[in-house]
């Protein structure tokens, strides 16, 4: 339990300031790109510290994928993202004391969750094994997940058809 | 064990900020970055609701596949995104979303 909380804060940290940086300082894509390849394992992390491996598993996979991508889209266009992921120098100034204001405001935000009355348990909660969603999935589920199934198809198609060199 | 209402509160910090970066940044890589940050801290939140029903003796096998579909439907808009990305510089040679003006062209 106690592995478990300290986990979910370290986690959580981590989610946070790479977030932040994602928002302040990534101005180049592959920078960019990091920074969001930390902030999707760390939530991966969040969520196999609360205890649903299932969909820790999910986003592990989602988060490796959507990187990859990302940074090879940021190959594609290199050169021309570069400059434009830069703010004018005038608003950077601004933007920077926002971020400073803001990350005070969320910061006091996340003390009142954690030291305050309002972090209080109700109750142990029992979350399902892998085997329940499974049986879940399959019974109750069933028709959207062969509708997601055909959703994937379909971006799949889609990505191809857009992403190839000639439109017409 | 780990309280809901800091799951909960962490999801909202972490979706204000994915929503901050999808409001603030020009580039399309930075906002598909950031609508992926929001899908993210939806799961999150979402599973810090499943906790808290389930400290109410609720049933939260269902919300499990809710979450799936989540995910999948972000892994979906992230591909189709890049693939849109990568058609619109190819013809304007930008980033800049400000120069899409036009839903078609």
């Amino acid at each position: 339990m106690m592995l478990e909380a300290v986990a979910f804060y370290a986690f959580a940290c981590l989610a946070i300031v790479s977030s932040g940086f994602l928002l302040v300082e990534g101005r180049t894509p592959l920078s960019a790109s990091i920074a969001l390849a930390i902030f999707g394992f760390s939530v991966a992390g969040l969520i196999q510290s609360l205890g649903a491996d299932l969909l820790a598993i999910l986003q592990w996979l989602l988060s490796l994928a959507s990187v990859a991508v990302l940074f090879v889209a940021s190959l594609t266009v290199s050169g021309l993202a570069e400059e434009e992921f830069n703010l004018p120098p005038a608003s950077r100034v601004m933007v920077k004391l926002l971020g400073v204001v803001a990350a005070v405001c969320l910061a006091g935000i996340l003390a009142w969750i954690v030291g305050g009355s309002f972090g209080e348990l109700a109750g142990e909660a029992e979350l399902p094994g892998s085997q329940a969603v499974a049986i879940s999935l399959y019974s109750g589920w069933a028709s959207p997940l062969h509708l997601l199934g055909l959703l994937l198809l379909v971006v799949l198609v889609g990505s191809v058809v857009l992403a190839k060199q000639r439109l017409d | 064990m780990v309280p809901y209402t800091q799951v909960i509160g962490l999801a909202l910090i972490l979706f204000v900020l994915a929503l901050a970066l999808v409001l603030t940044r020009r580039s399309l890589l930075a906002l598909l970055a950031g609508v992926q940050g929001v899908f993210t801290s939806l799961c999150l939140a979402l599973l810090g609701f499943v906790r808290m029903h389930a400290a109410g003796g609720g049933a939260v096998s269902e919300a499990y596949g809710f979450a799936l579909i989540i995910l999948v439907v972000a892994a979906a808009e992230l591909a189709l995104g890049l693939s849109i990305g990568v058609a619109f510089v190819r013809r304007r040679r930008s980033v800049n979303v400000e120069n899409a003006s036009v839903l078609r062209w």
